[in-house]
C-alpha cells in the first residue's frame, strides 16, 4: 500500500489538499490507552497507573466509496478505534486525517463541518435513542444543532430520511419504545444520515438483531450506500456479515491490525494465522458442518494491560517460533493491497530458521498460570 | 445415530404449553410443543429471540417462575428405577420405564435435577455466585449429589435444603472431585483455578466451569441454553469441541438451544425450529437444512450471509416476530402475516404435517403396536414434519391472500 510509504512526504508538505484520489480517511499509528489506578489516592501513594492498551498503533485507510470491515473479537479495540477515529475519544497518540485534514484538535466551525461529514450508528438500538424524544425529534436533532435550513425544510428532510430507511413519515410522532429492535436501528441510521454525511462509522449495527431482521438492515445499508454515495467503516465481530458487506477488511487482534486486504484475499487466502483460526472457528450453517474437524485455537486472548512481547498472537499461534517472541512483525506485503503482520508472509525471513515454540496448548497452560498470578495481584482493583 | 431406532426415547415431551400471566395479558410463550430426545443424541432447538426456546427448556426442567405457569403437557423421562419407585403411589405417571414428570410430586422433579438432568445457561458471568470460589461452587454441586445418592429418594427433598453454613459443608472428597471435573473440562492448572473467584476467570473459562458443574451429577441429559452465545468465535469453537468430546466420553444426550444455525449444524442430529412458541418444523439436520418446507425455515436459512460463498443480496423475512400476547394472536398460522406464500387455508391453524406426504403427523399410533398402548404411544417422532399446509399440498396462486391482507397498521414497511 502506497499511502504508508508516502506518509513522510505528506508530512513534509505540511498541509495536503483534498484530492479525489486520496483516501477519505487515513489512520496513522493511532493509539488509545486507558489508565487504571490513576486516582488521586493512587498518585499520592506513588502507585504507577496501569495502561490498558486498547488500541496500540493502528494504521489503515478508508478509500472513497468503499466499505472497510473492521473485524475482531471482543476487547480487540475495534470499537475504540471507530470512536477515536471520529474524535469521540481523545487519541493517546497518532493521527487521523479526514479528507487530508487532521481530525484531532478541530474546534469551532471546522469541528462542526467535520461532524456534518462523518456520522456514526451505534450497536445497541435500545440505549442509543433518547426514550423521551419522538423519533421525529431524534432524527431532526442533528439538523437543529447544525442550524440547517428552515424549520419546514428540516421537517421535510426528517420525513424523507425516515422513508428512505423503510419507516413511514407518519411514525415520526412515536417514541422509541413503540418500535422493535430492527425499526429502532433504522431510526439510528436515519439520524446518522440526516446531515448528508460522506462517511459513516457503523459500530456493530446488526449484532443486537435477530438474523431475519439483520438481513433486512444489511440490505438497507447496501442500498443507502449507493443512494447517498457513502463510505463505511463497518465494525463487527461476525465474519459472515463482514464478508457480505465489505470491500476491504482489517482484522484486529489485541489493539493491532493483524491483517488487511481486499475481502476476497482475506477470506480466500488469509495470510495471518489468527485470521485463519477465526475463519476455521466459525460454524457454517450447512449439513457438511457436522463432519468438519475444527482445530480450535488454544487459550484466551491475553490481557491488553500486559500484552505479550513480540508478535501479540504468539501465545496462541500454532506456527509460533522463537522469532515471534522476540520481534513484533510489521505488516508484510502479501500482494495486491493485502498485508499480513506475520513473518510467514516473507519467504527469507529469519523466522524460518528459528526454533519452533512448544505447542500452544502447553503454552496456554503457562499463560493461564501467569494470568492467575497477575489476577491475584490485581484482585482488589475494579476490572476494566 | 446413538440410541438405536427402536429404543424408547430418553425424554419425550408432549403438548407442553407454558403461559405467562402478566399485567398486559396472557403470553403464550410455549404452545403445544412436542419433541423427543434419544440416548446419546443432540437435539437442537433453534429460533429467534422471543420464540419460546428458552422457556421450553425451563419448562422441561420445571424452572418456570411466576407469573409463568406450565398449563398443560407431559414430560416423559425414561428411568427404570424411578418408574419402579413411582409405580405404587403414582400409577398414572408411569408407563413402562418412563415417568411423566408433570404428574409426580415436585420433590421428585427436584431430585432429578443435577443427577439426571442438568442445565447450562447462556451467561456464565451471572450464573456463578461472585463471592464464592469456583471450586467451592462445583464442590457444592458434587456434595448435593453425594448426599442425594446416600439417602433414599423419599427423604431427598429435606436433605437438599441447605441451611446456614452450607457453603462450607463440602467435604474434602467433593473438593477433589471438583478439581477433577475442572481438569476434565480442560481448565489448566485446576488446583489453583479452583481457589479463584468467578471474576478471575475469562468468559470461556467460566463457561467450562459451568459445564463442569453441570457434569457433577453425571446427568443422562444436559440442557444447554445458548451455551456459546456470550463467547467469541475462537472460544465458541473450544466449547463446542469440549461438548462433543464430553458427549462421546459420557454418552449423555443434549438438548441444545441456540439462535445460531451454524452452531446447530455443527452439533445436532435432529432439530426443531421454533416460531412464536411452536415448533414449526422438525426433522433431522439434513431434512431441515437441505429440504426445508416451512417458509419460515427457508427464510431463516436465506437470511444468514454465507461465509464461504457470499451472495450479493440477502433474502430476509419481511416484518417482525409477532407479539405473543394471547389477545393479539389470531387462531391462524402465526407466520402467515410474514409469509410470502400465505394462502386462504393459512387462516386456520395448520396441524403438523408429515413432509413425506402421509398427511397429518399424529401423535397416536392407530395400530397400537406398542406394548404400552393404553396411553397411545406416538408414531415415529423423529420424522420430518412441518406445521404448514405446503407440506401437504402445493402453493396455489389462486388461493393466495391478497397483498396487505393483514394490514400494515402504520402504512410503512414493518421492520
Amino acid at each position: 500500500m502506497s499511502e504508508r510509504l508516502d506518509r513522510d512526504e505528506r508530512d513534509v508538505d505540511g498541509t495536503s489538499t483534498a484530492n479525489a484520489d486520496e483516501p477519505l480517511v487515513t489512520v496513522e499509528d493511532l493509539e488509545k490507552h486507558y489508565y487504571e489506578n490513576d486516582s488521586l489516592l493512587d498518585r499520592l501513594s506513588g502507585r504507577d497507573p496501569t495502561a490498558v492498551r486498547a488500541v496500540d498503533g493502528v494504521n489503515f485507510t478508508v478509500e472513497r466509496g468503499e466499505t472497510l470491515g473492521l473485524v475482531g473479537e471482543s476487547g480487540c479495540g475495534k470499537s475504540t478505534t471507530g470512536e477515536t477515529l471520529l474524535g469521540l475519544r481523545e487519541a493517546t497518540a497518532g493521527t487521523v486525517r479526514f479528507d487530508g485534514e487532521p481530525v484531532a484538535g478541530l474546534s469551532g466551525d471546522d469541528e462542526k463541518a467535520f461532524r456534518r461529514r462523518a456520522g456514526i450508528v451505534f450497536q445497541d438500538p435500545f440505549s442509543s435513542l433518547d426514550p423521551r424524544q419522538t423519533v421525529g425529534e431524534i432524527v431532526r436533532e442533528p439538523l437543529d444543532v447544525h442550524g440547517i435550513d428552515t424549520r419546514e425544510e428540516r421537517e421535510e428532510r426528517v420525513a424523507d430520511r425516515l422513508e428512505r430507511v423503510g419507516l413511514s413519515a407518519a411514525q415520526r410522532e412515536r417514541y422509541p419504545h413503540e418500535f422493535s429492535g430492527g425499526q429502532r436501528q433504522r431510526v439510528g441510521i436515519a439520524r446518522a444520515l440526516a446531515l448528508d454525511p460522506e462517511f459513516v462509522v457503523l459500530d456493530e449495527p446488526v449484532s443486537a438483531l435477530d438474523v431475519s431482521v439483520q438481513a433486512q438492515i444489511l440490505n438497507l445499508l447496501g442500498d443507502l450506500q449507493d443512494e447517498f454515495d457513502l463510505t463505511y467503516l463497518f465494525i463487527a465481530h461476525d465474519l459472515s456479515v463482514v464478508r457480505h458487506i465489505s470491500d476491504r477488511v482489517a482484522v484486529m487482534y489485541l489493539g493491532e491490525v493483524a491483517e488487511i486486504g481486499p475481502v476476497e484475499a482475506i477470506f480466500e487466502r488469509p495470510g495471518h494465522p489468527y485470521t485463519q483460526a477465526l475463519l476455521e472457528s466459525v460454524p457454517r450453517a450447512n449439513t457438511a458442518e457436522r463432519d468438519r474437524e475444527v482445530e480450535a485455537l488454544a487459550g484466551d486472548v491475553p490481557s491488553p494491560r500486559d500484552p505479550p512481547s513480540g508478535c501479540r498472537f504468539h501465545t496462541r499461534c500454532p506456527h509460533a517460533r522463537e522469532a515471534c517472541r522476540e520481534e513484533d512483525p510489521e505488516r508484510f506485503d502479501a500482494g495486491s493491497g493485502h498485508e499480513a503482520a506475520c513473518f510467514r508472509a516473507v519467504d527469507e525471513h529469519a523466522y524460518w530458521e528459528s526454533a519452533p515454540l512448544e505447542s500452544p496448548e502447553e503454552r496456554a497452560q503457562a499463560t493461564e498460570s501467569d494470568l492467575g498470578e497477575r489476577d491475584e495481584r490485581t484482585a482488589d482493583e475494579p476490572s476494566a | 445415530m446413538a440410541g438405536g431406532a427402536n429404543s424408547e426415547p430418553l425424554l419425550d415431551v408432549r403438548d407442553l404449553t407454558t403461559r405467562f400471566f402478566t399485567e398486559e395479558g396472557r403470553v403464550n410463550a410455549v404452545e403445544s410443543v412436542d419433541f423427543t430426545v434419544h440416548d446419546g443424541e443432540v437435539f437442537g432447538v433453534v429460533g429467534e429471540s422471543g420464540s419460546g426456546k428458552s422457556v421450553t427448556a425451563l419448562s422441561v426442567m420445571d424452572l418456570v417462575e411466576s407469573p409463568g405457569e406450565i398449563v398443560a403437557g407431559e414430560v416423559w423421562y425414561r428411568d427404570a428405577d424411578l418408574a419402579g419407585e413411582m409405580a405404587d403411589d403414582h400409577p398414572k405417571a408411569v408407563d413402562g420405564d418412563a415417568v411423566d414428570l408433570r404428574r409426580v410430586p415436585s420433590e421428585v422433579r427436584r431430585s432429578l435435577r443435577g443427577s439426571s438432568v442438568s442445565m447450562i445457561f447462556q451467561d456464565p458471568m451471572s450464573s456463578f455466585n461472585p463471592s464464592i470460589t469456583v471450586g467451592e461452587q462445583i464442590a457444592e454441586a458434587v456434595e448435593v449429589q453425594r448426599r442425594a445418592s446416600a439417602n433414599p429418594r423419599s427423604t431427598r427433598s429435606r436433605t437438599q435444603g441447605f441451611g446456614l453454613g452450607s457453603m462450607v459443608a463440602s467435604t474434602m472428597e467433593s473438593h477433589e472431585r471438583a478439581i477433577e471435573l475442572l481438569d476434565e473440562v480442560g481448565i489448566p492448572d485446576p488446583e489453583a483455578r479452583a481457589e479463584e473467584y468467578p471474576h478471575q476467570y475469562s468468559g470461556g473459562m467460566l463457561q467450562r466451569a459451568m459445564v463442569a458443574q453441570a457434569l457433577a451429577g453425571e446427568p443422562d441429559l444436559l440442557i444447554a441454553d445458548e451455551p456459546t452465545t456470550a463467547l467469541d468465535v475462537t472460544i465458541e469453537a473450544q466449547i463446542l469441541n469440549l461438548l462433543a468430546d464430553l458427549q462421546d466420553d459420557l454418552g449423555m444426550a443434549i438438548v441444545l438451544i441456540t439462535h445460531d444455525l451454524g452452531v446447530i449444524a455443527r452439533t445436532c442430529d435432529r432439530l426443531g425450529v421454533m416460531y412464536a412458541g411452536e415448533i414449526v418444523e422438525h426433522g433431522s439436520l439434513a431434512d431441515v437444512f437441505d429440504s426445508p418446507v416451512h417458509p419460515y425455515t427457508q427464510g431463516l436459512l436465506g437470511s444468514i450471509p454465507d461465509l464461504d460463498d457470499p451472495a450479493p443480496r440477502l433474502n430476509p423475512i419481511e416484518g417482525n416476530v409477532p407479539s405473543l400476547l394471547a389477545a393479539e394472536m389470531d387462531d391462524r398460522c402465526y407466520f402467515a402475516d410474514r409469509c410470502p406464500k400465505a394462502m386462504e387455508e393459512c387462516l386456520d391453524k395448520p396441524p403438523s404435517f408429515a413432509v413425506d406426504g402421509t398427511g397429518v403427523a399424529g401423535r397416536t399410533d392407530p395400530t397400537g403396536t406398542s406394548a404400552t398402548g393404553t396411553d397411545g404411544r406416538k408414531a415415529d417422532t423423529t420424522a420430518h414434519t412441518a406445521k404448514c399446509y405446503l407440506a401437504d399440498h402445493e402453493y396455489g396462486q389462486a388461493r393466495a391472500l391478497p397483498e396487505g391482507y393483514f394490514g400494515g397498521s402504520d402504512g410503512g414497511t414493518d421492520t
